[in-house]
């Protein structure tokens, strides 16, 4: 049986719209025009013990409420969701005993002192023993190599640093369940390598559960076979994930940016343009020439900055309808 | 449910260490609030100050009284910053930030932690030492005697007079989940808290029954000391044992209500 369930849940908020300008804030005093926000709208999907799914989509689709609908950190207005064979949003403490949820732009710790400060909290609010924790932690500190700083004060860490922390402080309790919301944001390379490599790691040692969010298709491609796309609320893909990395990876953005300013004409023989401005252009590119294309801008244009990126996630699922409804549910 | 308390015993003695350990982190900071604490001390001590030098009778409080009264009250402050008011300003900042996400998925109680983690130590110091030794002081000089009951019936009092400012003090705060900013409720709790700095008895009768059975602030720092002086009604005396109990299982039961109207934030 699937350990984590969800059935037809939704999630809606109210909440007001006002108009710009004073007059209309002292109008928004007596007469509120109450709107609700479709979050969620009725997202069904099971994930199998043991498991690794990416749960992508774009700004706002819908992907954190959903997990904190699972941490049962919200309420959903309506359907069902079952994890580890609990209800989340009644909080139950055995539920609350075997997951755990990492959000890359909240804490839980404490910022003014050392980490391990917290582990120690950690352990009493997770009841581990002695030994257990000792060997927990020691595997962890060892394993995300984090003992030159575990005893430095968390607000002196780099973001880098505290990530890995965070991870510690959720794993102390060994979860079954774990629910990963943006771990990488705003890491550099070397840093969401090792977040990657250790959640692989740890998936495999310990058999955990794990749905993970992020931006980076980087993370998702190195880590789930299996991806879930949500859009403005609802399920647009759920399936494996090689076919949503064909379609992301079939287009590249190359960004580049010029010494002096270079005509429309001289960059458009190179891709579609999706951005320009003179000095500096955005280029879509197919992934097969890429390698050609990009020698000939350089060789070509006189360029002084040169990325290449994917595509926003928002555009891949509008390329995979345009495919023709490819969706598997 | 003995291993649950217990459990939260003990993290609440974390919850001490880590508040001393954060605060001595900031010592300038610390040591400011400590002197900044010792000048509200010498404007309370006035009141004392006052009634010695005149020698006039409070609400049929002696000088003395008053100074039994004052000392009590400063204890209390103490221990309602000490212990609440940090945590309590906290909740309208913690809502719209959606900072209470992290908490809530802890197995511990969640009322417990939103309300006890952080314990102020420098401001009560000043007030612990200066009531302490105004109760000592009037004690001796009202020539009250140090019996078991005298001492027992203070010391409930005081209890019951820690739980109901809890209570009575976290429910404005509580609206923060319904309303987001609380700075226009909660300033009128604030205010509220100076109704205890002197007896009822300076007030009518109808506000004395407002204060002690509709919104009971002053059975606060009232009853320990009626309880001394043995000038308590059966009423008050049942009351006074009862309402510590009505108004935390109040505040349970609201605080579960609140809590369901939680909405995050931010996705």
């Amino acid at each position: 049986m699937a350990i984590i369930q969800v059935k037809d849940l939704t999630k809606n908020y109210d909440y007001y719209s006002k108009e710009q300008g004073l007059k209309n804030s002292f109008k928004n005093v007596f007469n509120r025009k109450k709107l609700i926000k479709e979050a969620v709208k009725s997202i069904s999907f099971d994930i199998e013990k043991g498991e690794i799914v990416g749960f992508i989509g774009p700004n706002g689709a819908g992907k954190t409420t959903t997990l904190k609908m699972l941490s049962g950190i919200i309420v959903p207005t309506g359907g069902s969701a079952v994890v580890n064979g609990f209800k989340p949003w009644e909080r139950k403490k055995q539920f609350k005993m075997n997951f755990s949820i990492v959000m890359g732009q909240k804490t839980q710790l404490n910022w003014d002192l050392p980490a391990l400060e917290t582990f120690y909290l950690n352990k009493h609010i997770y009841e581990i023993n002695d030994t257990e924790f000792k060997k927990t932690l020691d595997g962890l500190t060892e394993q995300l190599d984090v003992a030159d700083f575990i005893k430095k004060q968390v607000r002196r860490l780099s973001l880098g640093e505290r990530m890995r922390m965070e991870f510690i402080a959720a794993l102390l309790h060994k979860p079954k369940v774990l629910l990963l919301d943006e771990p990488t944001i705003g890491l550099d390379l070397i840093s969401q390598r090792t977040i990657r490599e250790f959640i692989r790691n740890y998936n495999q040692e310990t058999g955990s559960t794990i749905l993970l969010t992020s931006h980076y298709m980087g993370d998702i491609e190195s880590l789930c076979k299996r991806a879930i796309i949500i859009n403005e609320g609802v399920i647009a893909y759920d399936g494996e994930l090689s076919h949503v990395s064909d379609t992301i990876n079939k287009i590249k953005l190359i960004k580049v940016q010029f010494t002096e300013k270079v005509p429309k004409s001289d960059i458009e023989k190179f891709g579609v343009i999706k951005e320009y401005d003179g000095v500096s252009a955005v280029i879509e590119a197919d992934k097969n020439g890429l390698k050609e294309c990009s020698k000939a801008i350089l060789d070509t244009l006189p360029v002084v900055d040169f990325n290449i990126e994917d595509i926003p996630i928002e555009e891949a699922i509008s390329l995979m309808y345009e495919k023709g409804g490819e969706t598997e549910e | 449910m003995f291993t649950e308390i217990k459990k939260h015993f003990k993290i609440y003695g974390h919850f001490l260490k880590y508040s001393i350990m954060e605060q001595l982190e900031y010592r300038a900071n610390f040591i400011l609030g400590i002197i900044v604490e010792c000048t509200w001390l010498c404007t309370k001590l006035l009141y004392v100050f006052i009634t010695q030098s005149t020698g006039a009778l409070v609400g049929g409080y002696t000088p003395d009284e008053i100074m039994l009264y004052v000392g009590v009250f400063m204890i209390l402050t103490a221990l309602y910053v000490g212990l609440f008011s940090w945590n309590f300003y906290f909740f309208s900042w913690g809502v719209s930030r959606g900072e209470l996400d992290m908490i809530m998925v802890k197995p511990v109680s969640l009322q417990f932690f939103m309300t006890t983690r952080y314990i102020n130590i420098s401001v009560p110091i000043p007030n612990i030492i200066g009531g302490t030794a105004l109760i000592v002081i009037a004690w001796g000089r009202i020539g009250l005697e140090a019996s078991i009951r005298n001492i027992l019936f203070f010391i409930l009092f005081l209890f019951g007079g820690m739980v109901v400012t809890y209570a009575l003090f976290l429910i404005p705060h509580l609206s923060a989940f319904w309303t987001i900013k609380t700075q226009g409720i909660t300033e009128i709790s604030s205010r509220m808290w100076d109704f205890n700095n002197m007896p009822m008895q300076i007030y009518n009768k109808w506000w004395q029954r407002l204060g002690v059975f509709f919104i009971p602030v002053f059975v606060i720092t009232n009853f320990p000391v009626m309880a001394l002086f043995n000038n308590m009604s059966l009423l008050h005396l049942i009351w006074g044992f009862a309402v510590p109990a009505v108004m935390f299982i109040g505040i349970r039961l609201f605080w579960k209500v609140a809590i369901s109207k939680y909405s995050s934030a931010g996705g």
